[in-house]
């Protein structure tokens, strides 16, 4: 279970969270959308406590991300844009270096990570990393996320750049995961991922929730047929 | 021992090549006897040197092989933040980096038939105090650099030369003053290290 209350940071003087409030519960996947500088990524990263914020708190299964970070981190697994695998070694390697360092036993880890490659069709693990095309290694950085079977999972644009059987892949998996109970927080850009996967959505615009729901009903109340003509009403008319 | 295990046991022959090329390379270029025992001025002028010419190639080596670097930090420093990292795993692989960095001169004179206390004396114990300081320096750097958005390749060439510089000056100081060195390099592990768990752990 995620939940932010009322969460503020500033950079300099520009206000970029203002008080956002959210909650992702367990066996979801609460989507979080919002234009470029919405405010998404900052809030993924005091979320996953590399910021701190100014105003506010997040508690991630209780424990709070400014008095407990250890043990937020413990119960979190993060997969960014950025993947910061190590192409010098293995895909494996990547992944037992992960789990070693999340204190993972190492047979564990493996007959884990062996689940893993066969839902995620990942035969190439053996290879060095520096050698994967961008889908291969955005599969392995999300082994390397939950390796360590963490109740919640934040993924930030999980998918973005991949090919349309990466895509796929990676979307089965994220729906594996809220089957087994996970909680779930999706960033994305991509709205028909969004209606794929998404039980409840929040549309974060300059710094504020503007707007909230099961993608049916925003659909519904904007009497849209997508999510996307939805999502674009709730933006422009927050801009006016 | 786990990044050290992950990072120096992996993929990283060319690095074991290097390595043992600089070995033989000392061995070849030092001109040592057993004799040299009895004349401390002569030892000092020669570890001085091998130290001097050592510091240089490994600056190139480590510039180009080393495996942890800039990765550890990428993007910012951020990374381990959210992993699991703990402030004893950076300590530790930086000691034993600096323990790989001082045990190949040592190796070299004790091969040349130096005796092992002397070899200690004058080549292991002002090495550790260079790879000390040569480590953790370049690490601090890296992450000055990254959280300054410097690419990663930028940040190796940057510790390349900062390393040929730092532990060629660095060798040529400890031999001369190697009691004041060896603090000093300890007090430079401490620091550094220290900003670089704080930007890394807390």
């Amino acid at each position: 279970m995620i939940e932010i209350t009322n969460l503020k940071r500033n950079f300099g003087k520009t206000e970029v969270l203002k008080g956002i409030s959210l909650k992702a519960e367990p066996g979801k996947v609460t989507g979080l959308l919002g234009p470029n500088g919405a405010g998404k990524t900052t809030t993924i990263k005091i979320l996953s406590t590399i910021l701190k914020p100014h105003g506010g708190d997040i508690t991630v299964n209780r424990h709070s991300v400014i008095k407990e970070p250890a043990l937020v981190r413990k119960n979190l697994g993060v997969v960014f844009e950025e993947s910061g695998i190590y192409q010098r070694l293995t895909g494996e390697e990547n992944i037992l270096y992960f789990a070693d360092l999340a204190d993972v036993p190492p047979d564990v880890a493996k007959e884990r990570m062996y689940k893993f490659f066969e839902l995620l069709g990942v035969d190439y693990a053996k290879k060095l990393a520096g050698t994967y095309s961008k889908g291969m290694m955005q599969k392995i950085n999300l082994i390397r996320a939950i390796i360590h079977n963490p109740p919640v999972v934040v993924l930030d644009e999980p998918t973005n750049g991949l090919d349309v059987p990466s895509t796929r892949a990676v979307e089965t998996f994220i729906r594996e995961m809220k089957d087994e109970g996970k909680t779930i927080l999706l960033s994305t850009h991509l709205m028909a991922q969004v209606e794929k996967l998404c039980d409840y959505i929040y549309i974060i615009h300059k710094g504020r929730i503007v707007e909230e729901g099961p993608p049916q009903s925003i659909k519904e109340k904007y009497d849209t047929a997508t999510v996307e003509d939805a999502f674009l009403k709730v933006v422009s008319s927050d801009v006016a | 021992m786990r990044l050290f295990k992950t990072f120096y046991g992996k993929n990283n022959f060319f690095l074991y090549v290097l390595y043992i090329g600089i070995l033989i390379f000392l061995y070849l270029f030092t001109n040592l006897s057993p004799d040299s025992n009895k004349l401390l001025n002569e030892m000092h002028i020669t570890m001085s040197k091998i130290l001097m010419l050592y510091g240089i190639l490994a600056g190139v080596i480590i510039g180009v092989s080393d495996p942890y670097l800039p990765t550890i930090f990428t993007p910012r420093g951020e990374w381990y933040r959210t992993v699991g990292i703990t402030a004893t795993d950076i300590l530790e692989y930086e000691a034993l980096h600096a323990l790989v960095y001082a045990s190949i001169p040592t190796i070299v004179i004790v091969l040349k038939g130096i005796s092992i206390e002397k070899s200690l004396m004058y080549v292991f114990m002002p090495a550790i105090a260079v790879g000390l300081t040569f480590t953790t320096l370049k690490s601090a750097l890296s992450l000055l650099c990254t959280k300054v958005n410097i690419s990663a390749s930028l940040v190796r060439v940057t510790y390349m030369v900062g390393g040929i510089a730092l532990a060629g000056n660095i060798a040529q100081l400890v031999i001369t003053y190697p009691i004041a060195s060896s603090l000093t390099g300890l007090l430079i592990y401490i620091l550094g290290n220290a900003f670089i768990i704080r930007e890394v752990v807390s």
